[in-house]
């Protein structure tokens, strides 16, 4: 099923893993800089943004990108997932354990 | 289609539908009605950002992404709604929150909606997809029993682990105590949640504590104390809890 779109979800520790590949992440955005961005997701993600991306600091926010040779992710898609004390990390980080856990129901590789 | 045992009985989470976005594209022989294959398991919800929409005359298409694979997602436009019809659509990024039944056509996998939502609390996405691994545990490992707690926390064939063998041997007491008396419960929820020296507490404080005769206590502790989640300590009526 290599035609199959899927996005893992993983964090920082796992960038490593899934080099070249599509994923999704969810992290706290802690710094903008132009044209990158800092996310914290149990570990530092540098994010090279696109044009129609709009992050905002101490914000909660999921990113579907490519993660490139140096660990960068460049930004396909992002969502703004509102303010951080309002989303729950814990569920979402959570949630990337159990996806890889038991990926026999959310990916087929 | 992937065969999990439980197929049929199966119905509330993405996961009829991560079968069909994974392999809808055409793996799936002739044209059926997704009833066929599991009668009664078709109807499902699940949550998904929106990758696309498109409308048309008589639907409107979305295009739906969970991070296990894309999805179409067709809802019908009533006719008669009229008024419907000034409502915004969702747009593409926002997530759905969609309860529909898997349909078939021209063996392509798509979901018939029956209601759409829009997604304003983003931890519903964690919720539901948690949810839905738990669902699927529940079917293939069966209700979280002692030993499958045990499994999760230290590895296979926790069947005929020594409940007090390992630091999970936590959880399976806790399980062992939720089939007890009300009272068993009362008192092993005191012993553990109660900051207690080594020496644990006595018959007589439990019994002023929860409020209840000390016969009573003496019977809980019977039961607790057979089942070797408590033991005693300085004498026969003071009691702790049996953990690592």
């Amino acid at each position: 099923m290599a035609d199959t779109p899927s996005t893992p979800r993983i964090l920082a520790p796992h960038l490593d893993a899934f080099q070249n590949r599509t994923i999704r992440l969810i992290g706290r955005v802690t710094q903008l800089r132009g044209e990158t961005a800092t996310i914290d997701a149990q570990g530092t993600v540098t994010a090279i943004l696109n044009r129609d991306a709009h992050l905002s600091v101490g914000h909660a926010v999921e990113i579907v990108g490519k993660v490139q040779g140096d660990l960068s992710v460049r930004v396909l898609q992002s969502t703004d997932f509102g303010a951080e004390r309002e989303f729950d990390f814990a569920a979402a980080e959570a949630l990337v354990d159990a996806t890889h856990r038991y990926k026999e129901i959310f990916y087929s590789d | 289609m992937a065969n999990y045992g439980y197929q049929g009985a199966y119905s509330t989470t993405t996961y009829g539908n991560q079968n069909a976005a994974a392999e809808g594209g055409g793996f799936m022989n002739g044209s059926q009605s997704g009833s066929q294959d599991s009668p009664g398991g078709t109807k499902i919800t699940f949550v998904g950002q929106i990758n696309s929409v498109s409308s048309q005359a008589t639907n409107t298409t979305y295009k739906l992404d969970d991070g296990t694979g894309l999805i179409e997602v067709k809802q019908w436009i009533d006719a008669d709604a009229i008024a419907d019809s000034t409502n915004q659509l969702p747009k593409e990024g926002e997530y759905l929150r969609v309860w529909g039944r898997i349909k078939a056509f021209n063996n392509k996998r798509h979901i018939a909606v029956h209601v759409l939502r829009p997604i304003t609390n983003f931890n519903e996405i964690s919720c539901h997809l948690l949810e839905a691994t738990a669902v699927h545990l529940y079917f293939t490992r069966g209700p979280p029993t002692g030993a499958e707690v045990k499994a999760e926390g230290g590895g296979d064939g926790g069947m005929f682990v020594d409940s007090n063998g390992g630091a999970a041997g936590g959880s399976s007491n806790a399980s062992k105590v939720t089939r007890m008396s009300p009272i068993a419960r009362k008192v092993y929820e005191l012993l553990k949640s109660s900051t207690q020296s080594n020496e644990g507490l006595h018959v007589n404080v439990i019994a002023q504590q929860l409020h209840v005769p000390a016969n009573d206590v003496y019977k809980a502790g019977d039961e607790l104390l057979g089942e070797g989640v408590i033991f005693t300590t300085v004498d026969d009526e003071t009691w702790a809890v049996l953990e690592y």
